[in-house]
């Protein structure tokens, strides 16, 4: 059996377990846990199959199956079910919550407003109803109606940190860096040992072009977790904004050479301190595996073809994350070959279809204003 | 795409909080803190309503109150309790030792907080101030300014208004029927071995103690070794360490029946390698659950107060489990013995 693992049958004394609905929902549950979904939508689907199952739990035995749905992208599955517990108990906001996530993702938007708008008025007191709500907005580029959301755990009290910290993001994504400083500032002072506020608030300064005081934030950042690759790499592109390209190039230079990324931005600092890259290939990084063919044309192997190429591989699917990264690396990597008028396009297509949250996005903002 | 609620983690409760009476003032007014401790905020212990002191004649349990029990996704149980007039979901935990608020809840209701001595939840997570509440109440026990710890926003539950724990739970005997999604809360006064209501079958009932730290724990068998384990409601796998496994059970280092899990988090914040292994039994009296899912997990990462084994309420739900705190008892069937 592919799941005996997770089958405790029960017994006493002698009597063997006997398979019950109950015991379909709870080994359900176990395997959800596990992340083994498939086998958990056929033990709910048991449970679900025959009487005996209690009430109570046949909602949450289908928002359960649902939820396993969802997370292997079965998305009308998903759909019928939470539907299907949310006739039973139509108040549960986590159901209505995970509905709606489901929905954003199938660009049902007004459906989605729907469950958010409900799970607000039956509990007005949780944030995600107007964070998954503003968020949805935010994405849509509606930032006034994000911001209305996201004010609400603020004015409410409800849950200010979070509307601190969703509202700055979307006034960075709507442009109005002042306004996210605030917002950052206000985060900071309510929770100023959280390295999560104090990160954003670094971000922020960093957009605005504040970049000491971004410098300053990253630093003690980095003296609380001195091994963050993450905070490493993110101070090594501010030394590049800085244009202090050897700081910048001496960082990189000890990261995971693993990192696809890595290898990218120490080619790009290097070249912009004269020094173009004559380092090995790197060995450990997939080729096909984004950003592996961006690491293929830095090592002079592939072409802005061959990138274009492997982006629309997947079809209409294709990720617009690697549409922004490859338009912005492709851009840099022309600027290395004194390509300007190819790379300015390139550039501006970055600056304007990444999201805010995307380093391409300032990093091309950054480099349009150096050419222009 | 992220869904709030699909990370599978491992979750334990806490393992240590300091005892109520450690919390320690923030405020530099010292002196009005402590007397207002001593003239208005009894200890939780003292806090419900004591019941009845003698038990009923004919020896029937006196029931105090039936909560429905949600159950989560996650398997964990919550049951509605009201903190300052707002009713919400307390998941309950019978594995954590001070029932606790949520920090939003707290802050939101400009709750008092203290700083305190602390405790650590497994995986090392701190928590380090008590909010003062006006009132908690729960099965209709009024409970006046019971000091709460502060959930930290960490590994904090968005739905969950706090949790409750034994400090509360122990003045009741506590019968959980997860398959009726029911809390029954009786009086502690029973009539020695009169408990088990709900079925004529068979039954165990194994002692349990308190720990050092208040955790209730049982003896407990697992493949033929004898283990101490707590009984926790609110951690969501049965854990044990990799060094006691592999102690007891002789477990290899190139066991192929030790299967890695990968890295999983602790309270969604400590990473630790997990592995699962292939027990065949676990045995609670006379009752036995068959291929039990334990995880095992690095001690390493588990802190100081690991225990040997953490019985989660993956394991719990699958038995009718009345919990008699003070006769140092459990009474266990299988969920569905009526």
């Amino acid at each position: 059996m592919a799941f005996a693992w997770f089958c405790a049958g029960l017994a006493v004394a002698s009597v063997p377990a006997e398979a019950s609905p109950y015991s379909d929902f709870n080994a359900g549950i176990a395997l959800r846990n596990s992340g083994e979904c498939r086998e958990a939508i056929a033990r709910f689907s048991s449970a679900l199959a025959v009487p005996g199952l209690l009430d109570d739990l046949r909602p949450v035995a289908f928002h359960a199956r649902g939820a396993c749905h969802a997370e292997l992208n079965e998305y009308p599955a998903a759909l019928d079910d939470f539907g299907d517990s949310l006739k039973l108990d139509p108040n549960d906001y986590d159901t209505l919550a995970d509905r709606a996530s489901v929905l954003i993702e199938l660009k049902r938007y007004d459906e989605a407003e729907a469950d958010l708008r409900k799970l607000q008025n039956i509990r007005p007191d949780l944030t995600p109803g107007y964070a998954m709500l503003g968020a949805m907005y935010e994405a849509l580029g509606k930032y006034h109606q994000a911001i209305e959301q996201f004010s609400v755990p603020i004015d409410n009290e409800t849950n200010p940190a979070a509307g601190y910290a969703l509202r700055a993001h979307a006034y960075l994504s709507y442009g109005r860096t002042r306004d996210a400083l605030d917002d950052a500032e206000d985060l900071v002072k309510l929770k100023p040992d959280s390295r999560a506020a104090l990160r954003l608030r670094a971000w922020v300064y960093e957009l605005r072009g504040d970049y000491d005081d971004a410098m300053r934030d990253f630093d003690a950042l980095i003296r609380g977790t001195p091994s963050s690759p993450d905070l490493w790499r993110s101070k090594a592109l501010l030394y590049w904004k800085m244009k202090r390209y050897d700081d910048a190039a001496g960082i990189l230079a000890t990261l995971d050479p693993s990192d696809g990324y890595n290898v990218l931005w120490l080619a790009i600092v290097r070249a912009a301190g004269g020094k173009l890259s004559s380092e090995p290939a790197p060995q450990k990084i997939d080729p096909k595996k984004w950003p592996g063919p961006l690491n293929v044309l830095y090592q002079g192997h592939g072409t802005p073809e061959s990138v274009r190429a492997a982006i629309t591989a997947d079809g209409p699917d294709y990720s617009e994350r690697d549409e922004c990264e490859g338009a912005f690396y492709v851009g840099e990597w022309h600027l290395m070959h004194n390509e300007v008028a190819l790379a300015r396009p390139l550039l501006k297509k970055a600056a304007t279809t990444c999201v805010v949250d995307y380093v391409e996005r300032s990093a091309a903002e950054v480099q349009l204003e150096q050419i222009e | 795409m992220k869904f709030r609620r699909f990370l599978s983690v491992v979750f334990f409760s806490l393992t240590a909080a300091s005892a109520v009476a450690d919390v320690m003032p923030a405020s530099s007014d010292e002196s009005e803190v402590k007397g207002e401790s001593r003239a208005s905020q009894p200890p939780t212990d003292a806090a419900p309503t004591p019941p009845a002191e003698k038990p009923d004649e004919n020896c029937t349990l006196g029931e105090i109150a039936v909560l429905k029990m949600h159950t989560e996704l996650s398997g964990l149980v919550t049951v509605p309790v009201t903190i300052d007039g707002v009713e919400g979901r307390w998941m309950v935990d019978t594995g954590n030792v001070t029932s606790m608020v949520s920090d939003t809840f707290a802050t939101r209701e400009g709750l008092r907080r203290l700083k305190t001595s602390g405790g650590t939840f497994l995986g090392g997570i701190a928590t380090t101030e008590v909010a003062i509440a006006r009132s908690v109440d729960f099965a209709g026990q009024h409970i006046y300014k019971p000091p709460l710890f502060i959930v930290p926003e960490s590994i904090a539950d968005n739905d969950t208004l706090g949790i409750l724990s034994p400090d509360i739970l122990r003045h009741f005997d506590v019968d959980f029927d997860f398959a009726a999604g029911q809390m029954h809360l009786f009086s502690p006064q029973h009539c020695p071995g009169k408990v088990v209501y709900w079925t004529n079958g068979g039954y165990a009932r194994i002692p349990i103690s308190m720990d050092e730290e208040g955790h209730p724990t049982a003896a407990i068998d697992l493949d033929g070794k004898e283990l101490t384990a707590i009984i926790d409601t609110g951690s969501q796998n049965s854990v044990m360490p990799l060094d006691l496994a592999k102690r007891l059970f002789h477990i290899g280092a190139k066991d192929t029946a030790l299967k890695s899990l990968g890295v999983k988090l602790v309270n969604g914040t400590k990473p630790m390698v997990a592995y699962r292994y292939p027990f065949k039994q676990l045995t609670l009296g006379a009752i036995q659950v068959g291929n039990p899912d334990i995880t095992i997990v690095e001690e390493s990462g588990l802190g100081d107060q690991t225990p040997q084994l953490v019985l989660g309420i993956e394991t719990l739900r699958q038995l009718h489990l009345y919990i008699a705190y003070r006769e140092g008892a459990m009474y266990v069937t299988p969920a569905e013995a009526r």
